[in-house]
């Protein structure tokens, strides 16, 4: 078992459930799997089966989607344990989180729903990824949540308030580029100049997913629901990315209405030409 | 507003279905605040309800899934999550289907519905190898009534007034081939445990049933014989004791300080 450093050119999958007996019935053409700690909670049985099987043959990342960062109640201690006790077991090489927030007086409402970008919310961020990473003795990358509203009272642009938070918690960003794309799409801004905006020395991973665009009676609004194949127009923003982002793996995300493995693969290897393309020419 | 008031305002509307003056701090863009909340309230229902189906196959085969969505949508309110990891979520179901009305007919459905959260919770229990009998014959004799067998980490006894395992097996076959239970039939007592990585349902005797019981409340073997033969004086404590251990029960002995 390894814990060195996924390479930048790595491609990864997100494993589910419904590809463990494909993902270790034979060797793959990908280059590590990304899975959400909250599925491997439980003490043992089928899913620490595999998940151990998997980790036998490839590097591994940790992406959550329930530790709440953003929330204003107190850090969930036996959430932090939990993963504590499964990053101890496991070794990943990555261990991530979201930028948004979940739970409110002790209610979990299960989506990773949006802040403002205040000042007020950077400092939360800080402060508690600061407790976080003290309290796994590790750094966490944190991603950039799609988002489907805006706040009046924001006073800095997103890109602002990642770059913010990852220099003054010492933090990684993990950069979805499906969700700057969402959100440039539903906030009115440009994708590439958000990427162009990031500061790219702190950006440890990529995420790319496949989204909805969905037609209301007065416009239309792009939702995060990886259930299909990434756009040509996200493509497009992350063979951009690529030439920026030289020192971040990148894993394809895909969580319903789940294809054959094959499908996965074949977005993998996709996103390999993009970066084999943007590599060669930088150099 | 403070970010507290913020996720206090938004979870009141996306949760509760309350209005409040979040709306006037949410930009519009061409699309009304309500209705981008209304986004969140739906993303949040849908996965809520798709959680608890997940766990709760069998009992939404039995009501349909439209009637589902209606419990579900009702058990959301009722117990709203309290963990960031998702498979915590629905625990208390069969518990909560005994005050739904409209389930009132349906006596087994709550039994049905702790077989499906046992399947869940045995999916994620700490695996262990079972042990074998021998293994109690390598205590001292003398020893041996303070012997406490270890139900396997897996293993959920549910023991209904209902045939519960008819039931269960009827609506997971989605071709119906097995003949539809008779709820008029007398009770069964099932084990749900994971074999292999697998989840299995196990049909217990009415007496294979009391020992399991008796090993699931830790009593220990001297405990045990005590009251299985005050409940039937020829219980057949060799044949009982030899199949726990067959159907892989067992998963460890301890011997309890006098």
């Amino acid at each position: 078992m390894t814990t060195d450093p996924i390479p930048s050119n790595a491609i990864g999958i997100g494993l589910r459930g419904e590809h463990y007996e494909e993902a270790t019935s034979k060797p793959h053409p990908v280059d590590w799997f990304e899975v959400h700690p909250e599925n491997y909670f439980g003490l043992g049985g089928a899913p620490h089966a595999y998940l151990t099987l998997v980790r036998q043959d490839y590097p591994l990342s940790f992406h959550g989607v329930g530790l709440s960062l953003g929330s204003t109640d107190p850090l969930s201690e036996s959430h932090l344990q939990k993963l504590k006790k499964l990053i101890d077991e496991y070794q990943p090489s990555l261990v991530s989180e979201h930028l948004s927030w979940s739970s409110f007086d002790g209610v979990y409402l299960h989506d990773l729903l949006p802040m403002p970008m205040t000042q007020e919310s950077a400092s939360h961020f800080i402060n508690r990824i600061k407790q976080v990473q003290d309290y796994l003795g590790r750094q966490i990358l944190v991603e950039n949540a799609s988002t489907y509203l805006g706040y009046t009272h924001s006073e800095m642009h997103e890109w602002e308030f990642i770059n913010q938070i990852a220099q003054q918690s010492d933090c990684g960003l993990l950069v979805d580029v499906n969700n700057v794309y969402v959100n440039a799409c539903n906030h009115g801004f440009d994708a590439a100049h958000y990427i162009a905006q990031v500061e790219s020395k702190y950006v440890r991973e990529m995420h790319l997913a496949g989204h909805t665009v969905k037609q209301l009676p007065v416009g239309e609004i792009r939702i995060d629901t990886h259930d299909q194949r990434v756009c040509t127009e996200v493509w497009e923003l992350y063979r951009y990315a690529c030439t920026l982002f030289t020192n971040a793996p990148t894993l394809i995300e895909w969580d319903k209405d789940l294809p054959e493995f094959s499908v996965l693969l074949d977005e993998a290897d996709i996103a390999r030409k993009f970066i084999k393309e943007t590599r060669r020419a930088a150099a | 507003m403070l970010l507290r008031e913020i996720q206090r305002d938004f979870t009141r509307e996306v949760f509760e279905n309350r209005t409040t003056p979040l709306a006037d701090n949410i930009q519009a863009d061409g699309i009304e605040p309500t209705r981008r909340l209304k986004i969140y309230r739906n993303n949040i229902r849908t996965t809520l309800r798709e959680a608890l189906q997940d766990v709760y196959t069998v009992t939404c085969a039995l009501v349909g899934e439209e009637f589902f969505k209606f419990l579900a949508e009702k058990y959301r309110i009722a117990h709203p999550p309290t963990s960031g990891d998702i498979t915590d979520y629905g625990g208390h179901l069969s518990e909560f289907i005994l005050s739904i009305d409209q389930l009132s007919g349906l006596k087994y459905l709550s039994d049905i519905a702790k077989l499906d959260w046992s399947t869940h919770l045995a999916i994620h229990a700490l695996s262990k190898t079972p042990i074998k009998i021998d293994e109690l014959a390598k205590i001292p004799e003398t020893q041996q009534t303070r012997a406490v067998l270890q139900m396997h980490p897996s293993a959920s006894l549910i023991s209904s007034e209902y045939p519960i395992f008819d039931i269960w097996k009827f609506a997971m076959d989605p071709d119906h081939a097995a003949a539809p239970a008779n709820v008029d039939t007398p009770g069964q007592h099932v084990v749900i445990m994971l074999r292999e990585n697998q989840t299995t349902a196990l049909l217990l005797s009415d007496d294979l049933c009391l020992f399991v019981d008796m090993i699931a409340k830790e009593k220990t073997l001297g405990e045990a014989v005590t009251q299985l033969f005050a409940f039937n004086s020829n219980y057949n404590l060799e044949l009982h004791l030899s199949e726990v251990f067959k159907l892989g029960l067992i998963s460890g002995l301890t011997i309890r300080d006098n």
